[in-house]
């Protein structure tokens, strides 16, 4: 699908200048962006260290207004409720609400973005999940479009998992297996 | 591994990391973590929420050997160390290169 996205684009920008040539005089008209779609991307809650998986899909219902969901897998959200749409040209802002241990019960966390002028990228500023570290609640996001909405989403793949005996000589063996080659050897809780 | 999850989480969590080359383990004691905390640089916390890695050529015999580098979350290590995707990714080039 992004593929095709990518064809589409470079089509555009190709018959762009003949298009134009005749309206020399012709000025933009800034139209609002099109954000309805299947989107991927990363909050990059800490840049290289914490970044949250995200896929927002949003639509228009039967009165044309613009609905959505939000998956977070790192915070157990699947389909949860996307509101108070904005698109005012190519910025737009959306928000879900959750409880948050910080704010309360029903908070805000809001996405307030820009889309690229091809169409295939929303990237802003996620208000919501506070970094202590850094001393603020505002961190970058950005999605790429993978889709339409309502479009099957990639199904994930789970590998499989092998039990460890207690003397561990499964990952032992694996790790020997491999010595020809560079090893990244990762503990990590899976909650 | 912390105190109440299940294989069933460790199943969940492979999603994570779909690659093909990663195998993935599964362990509810704490043999491991003991096992590696020396070699993580660690003096008393277990090596849970470490990140080893191996250059090329190492073997584990009887004890798990030492990493080339380690990186860590929240661990009584450098905070230089703290677990940072481009520099671990760095690491792995300097290694994946190194004669």
């Amino acid at each position: 699908m992004r593929a095709v996205w990518r064809v589409f684009s470079w089509l555009a920008v190709c018959a762009l200048p003949l298009a134009a040539q005749p309206a020399q005089e012709a000025r933009e008209i800034p139209q609002p962006v099109r954000v309805e779609g299947l989107w991927e991307g990363m909050i990059l809650y800490d840049p290289a260290q914490v970044e949250l998986e995200t896929t927002v899909e949003i639509a228009r219902d039967a009165q044309g207004k613009l609905v959505g969901t939000i998956d977070l897998p790192s915070q157990r959200m699947k389909y949860h409720e996307l509101r108070d749409f904005k698109v005012d040209g190519r910025k737009v802002s959306f928000t879900f609400y959750r409880n948050s241990e910080k704010r309360g019960p029903n908070s805000p966390f809001v996405f307030d973005g820009e889309v690229s002028a091809d169409g295939l990228v929303m990237a802003g500023i996620f208000t919501g999940f506070y970094n202590e570290e850094k001393g603020t609640d505002r961190v970058p996001f950005s999605f790429e479009r993978i889709g339409e909405p309502g479009d099957e989403r990639p199904e994930p793949v789970a590998p499989p998992v092998i039990p460890l005996s207690p003397a561990y000589s499964e990952l032992r063996d694996a790790f020997n297996r491999d010595a020809d080659a560079v090893r990244i050897l990762i503990l990590i809780s899976p909650t | 591994m912390l105190g109440g999850e299940t294989e069933a989480d460790a199943r969940a969590a492979t999603a994570l990391m779909p690659d093909p080359r990663a195998s993935h383990y599964w362990t509810g004691a704490h043999t491991l973590a003991e096992a590696l905390r020396a070699p993580a640089g660690l003096q008393e916390e277990l090596a849970w929420d470490t990140f080893l890695l191996f250059s090329r050529g190492t073997r584990w015999e009887d004890a798990p050997p030492s990493p080339a580098y380690v990186m860590h979350v929240g661990k009584r290590l450098p905070p230089e160390r703290r677990l940072n995707g481009d520099k671990l990714l760095e690491q792995v080039n300097r290694l994946r290169t190194a004669r």
